[in-house]
């Protein structure tokens, strides 16, 4: 039986300082609104928001410019090289990396940048244009790849070195919370298999096109212990009966499924006191 | 099977119909006539009989129409679901549908369920087919949709792979622009995914928010109204994605313009400028415009 860790996330504590330090680099307004939630700096075209760390997006900053646009094309946009630089900077200078780990935690932070493309079709010819740039931090933990949107460091820049959009998302503290079993992956596939083919009026056979293990938290904070746990990100292609020609790939399909579990009750932790 | 589930959609929809449609007549800026105020339909499907079941569909789309409509003033034109999410209301009329009674009475449409790059899915007990299939599935033109005809703007397809760049179709690449580019007659924006994406619960209410500038009390809590600008409808598009999906999910839209059109800085009605309809033939040009996001 092979086990993993299951790792506690505490996310930061709102600091208004801090967030109005961080909008001033961002050269926006100051106008604050602050909720025991969250609180938010911004002006008639931006906004920069962090969430408390009770809110359901726990910790979470995120950063929008209105007066750009997401998906137009910039004529120029910014090197990757000095998106990946403008962030680094901007994270470090605001102390928005992923914060203290547990000694049995192995985190690798891997920065990435890239120009986006766009595809512009005249009735004629396709023509591929650079269209922005992203740039963000790959997190890996264990030697798993840390997926979702509460453990995400993004950035779009358009023309300039101030960015479009900015996501992060990390925790201030990353504790061991317990050590499960690992559900093995071909175990998970054959209980999906039986449960989609027993399936009244639909005993067709499916494919699972990929597994991916990876650490996730929940889509949203649901309260106390906020779990980056491992989990399998299955795609399945889902079993059709086409009516028309449908081509070569009928309709796939994501299941995020659960990748531990503890051999009997008593193996889960104790209740602790909160810090 | 059908007899009884046709009469009573249409006498819900009648009865509808009959409280909303003299209630917000007003001027559209776009043509100078008058016509409907915002209006807003979606379409889900979590009971499907031919693929695997979904489960959040529901709440997904439901949020949406939520948001619009009870916190942004949008009429709801429909909000049909499982057995009552009929693929005929999206189809066009040459090919037997309905879209001119259905989608085409909304500004904006939602779907959420089922999709692959050949198009998004339906119950197969349900006129008129199972799949709104894209160019180059069963024959080069005999795509399901031409839209843009009426008032519809945007279609928002919160499905797997709809608008995945690249597609093998009876053993020849297909691009997205094959695929989906005749559906432009007058239609803005569609918005999809290239990969899969989670079946979550609230993708349609965060998008929603984004558009109408409510996000900062929707998205993060804010207990008091917080005004701030919305934000453009493929911004909003996303941000959806980004803060509901996992990573390597990439969100895309394709939008259309020509002379004249600015689609990709569309805003929701309501909420900043709105593009006049890009219609082939009225310049010399017409282009349509693919844009990845990946998370």
């Amino acid at each position: 039986m092979s086990t993993i860790s299951l790792f506690r996330m505490t996310a930061p504590q709102i600091n208004r300082e801090s967030l109005q330090h961080a909008a001033e680099g961002l050269r926006l307004g100051d106008k604050v609104e602050v909720s025991a939630d969250a609180i938010a700096v911004h002006d008639k075209d931006r906004v920069l928001v962090r969430a408390g760390a009770c809110a359901k997006f726990a910790g979470v900053l995120l950063y929008v410019n209105h007066r750009g646009a997401l998906g137009a094309i910039h004529e120029k946009p910014v090197e990757p090289e000095r998106a990946g630089r403008w962030l680094g900077e901007f994270l470090n200078r605001h102390s928005l990396r992923p914060g203290k780990v547990d000694d049995r935690a192995k985190l690798e932070a891997l920065p990435w940048s890239r120009v986006t493309d766009a595809v512009i079709f005249d009735g004629k010819e396709r023509k591929r244009v650079p269209a922005r740039t992203d740039a963000g931090v790959r997190l890996r933990l264990n030697g798993l790849a840390v997926s979702g949107p509460r453990t995400r460091i993004h950035a779009v820049f358009g023309n300039d070195e101030l960015p479009l959009m900015l996501h992060v998302a990390v925790w201030e503290r990353l504790e061991h919370y317990a050590d499960a079993e690992l559900v093995r992956s071909h175990d998970v596939v054959a209980t999906l298999e039986r449960s989609i083919r027993g399936r009244r009026d639909c005993n067709l056979t499916i494919r699972i096109k990929d597994i991916r293990l990876v650490y996730a938290a929940s889509e949203e904070f649901h309260g106390s212990p906020d779990l980056l746990a491992p989990y399998y990100l299955v795609e399945l292609q889902s079993p059709y009966r086409a009516s028309k020609g449908d081509g070569d790939q009928g309709p796939l399909q994501l299941l995020k499924i659960p990748a531990w579990r503890f051999a009997t009750q008593n193996d889960w932790p104790a209740p602790t006191e909160p810090d | 099977m059908c007899g009884p589930q046709v009469r009573a959609r249409h006498l819900i929809r009648y009865r509808v119909t009959g409280v909303t449609r003299y209630a917000a007549i007003t001027a559209s800026a776009r043509t100078g006539r008058c016509v409907l105020a915002r209006e807003v339909g979606v379409e889900w499907i979590n009971d499907y009989n031919n693929l695997n079941k979904l489960t959040h569909e529901h709440e997904d789309a439901g949020g949406f129409y939520d948001e619009l409509v009870n916190h942004d003033g949008w009429i709801g034109r429909f909000n049909w679901g499982d057995s009552n999410a009929w693929e005929d209301d999206f189809k066009r009329t040459s090919k037997g549908g309905h879209a001119p009674d259905w989608v085409e009475t909304c500004d904006i449409v939602y779907f959420t369920g089922h999709g692959s790059p050949s198009g998004f899915y339906f119950r197969s007990d349900t006129p008129d087919d199972s799949l709104v299939e894209g160019d180059f599935v069963s024959g080069p033109t005999n795509g399901d949709m031409r839209l843009g005809t009426g008032d519809l703007d945007w279609l928002a397809l919160e499905v797997c792979n709809t608008l995945q760049l690249d597609a093998t179709l009876g053993g020849v690449n297909r691009d997205v622009f094959d695929r989906w580019a005749e559906a432009f007659a007058g239609l803005h924006t569609i918005l999809s995914f290239t990969t899969t994406s989670l079946d979550l619960a609230t993708p349609g209410r965060y998008f929603a928010a984004f558009l109408d500038g409510r996000w900062l009390n929707v998205v993060f809590g804010f207990p008091f109204p917080v005004t701030v600008s919305p934000l453009k409808m493929i911004d909003s598009w996303f941000m959806m994605a980004e803060i509901c999906q996992p990573d390597d999910v990439e969100a895309a839209v394709l939008y259309a313009n020509t002379q004249g059109t600015d689609t990709q800085n569309d805003y929701a009605w309501g909420h900043g400028h709105v593009s006049p309809d890009p219609i082939r033939g009225a310049a010399s040009w017409f282009s349509w415009t693919w844009v990845p996001h990946a998370c």
